[in-house]
């Protein structure tokens, strides 16, 4: 797993959450929970969120 | 024959930026920096061979825990590749948490929202969005495309086209302890 960090503007319709980097180019899953991302690799598991 | 030859039947690459900017129609380019897509150049714009996509993925990007709206995706639109009258068409794929709550979609051009919708009450959601320049570099109509009639008005844009623009997939949850998934999404450019 990866974390990148979030970057928050402003817009004219409130926040926007976006990731201080780009995501990595082998990602299977992305993930942001308000306060990072977690950029899920190959071999890694991700969460089951629904 | 010294130097380069730019003959009817030759590709060069090249990044989109430093494409050659006096092209004669029939020129053809490879572009290094949007997958070694290649374009000819019609007279009027750079016409993509083969395949309009500029972008698509298919891995899972998820938003819970914050209200915030939030970026599932985003996608350089190189400047000058729409054209004056071309289009953006963008085609998104969600899971949400099925309960009553809205789940705000989003798509934004340049930094404006371009398209938002609402889902609630619903495990998957198919959205298809076009961006269309108005005759003019830097001024759109935004819709999204459906078979019939739609309550949604149309967004009315003045992103410069001429420059690099990002398109940002977004979301935004009402209630922290739902999830929005973006499950894949297509963009093409419509060159014209």
């Amino acid at each position: 797993m990866k974390i990148i960090p979030i970057v928050i503007t402003e817009t004219e319709t409130g926040e926007l959450i976006s990731p201080a980097a780009p995501f990595s180019t082998d990602a299977i899953a992305i993930v942001c929970d308000g306060t990072k991302y977690t950029i899920y690799e190959p071999g890694d598991t991700p969460p089951d969120l629904l | 024959m010294d130097g380069l030859f730019y003959g009817v039947n030759s590709i060069v690459s090249t990044t989109w930026a430093t494409r050659n900017q006096s092209p004669f129609v029939g020129e053809r380019i490879r572009c290094t920096d949007i997958g070694n897509r290649e374009f000819y150049w019609n007279g009027i714009v750079w016409l993509p061979i083969g395949s309009n996509l500029i972008g698509q993925s298919a891995v899972a990007s998820s938003i819970t825990g914050t209200t915030s709206e939030t970026t599932l995706a985003s996608i350089t639109i190189p400047g000058g590749i729409m054209g004056s009258n071309g289009v953006v068409r963008v085609t998104a794929h969600y899971s949400t948490t099925n309960n009553a709550n809205a789940k705000n979609l989003f798509v934004r051009f340049g930094g404006s929202v371009a398209f938002v919708n609402t889902a609630a009450t619903s495990v998957t959601y198919v959205v298809r969005n076009e961006i269309r320049n108005r005759n003019a570099l830097n001024s759109q109509v935004s819709n999204q495309i459906s078979s019939g009639a739609t309550t949604l008005a149309a967004a009315i844009l003045s992103i410069n086209t001429a420059v690099d623009q990002i398109l940002t997939i977004t979301g935004q949850l009402a209630n922290t302890g739902d999830t929005i998934t973006l499950e894949g999404y297509s963009v093409e450019v419509l060159p014209s």
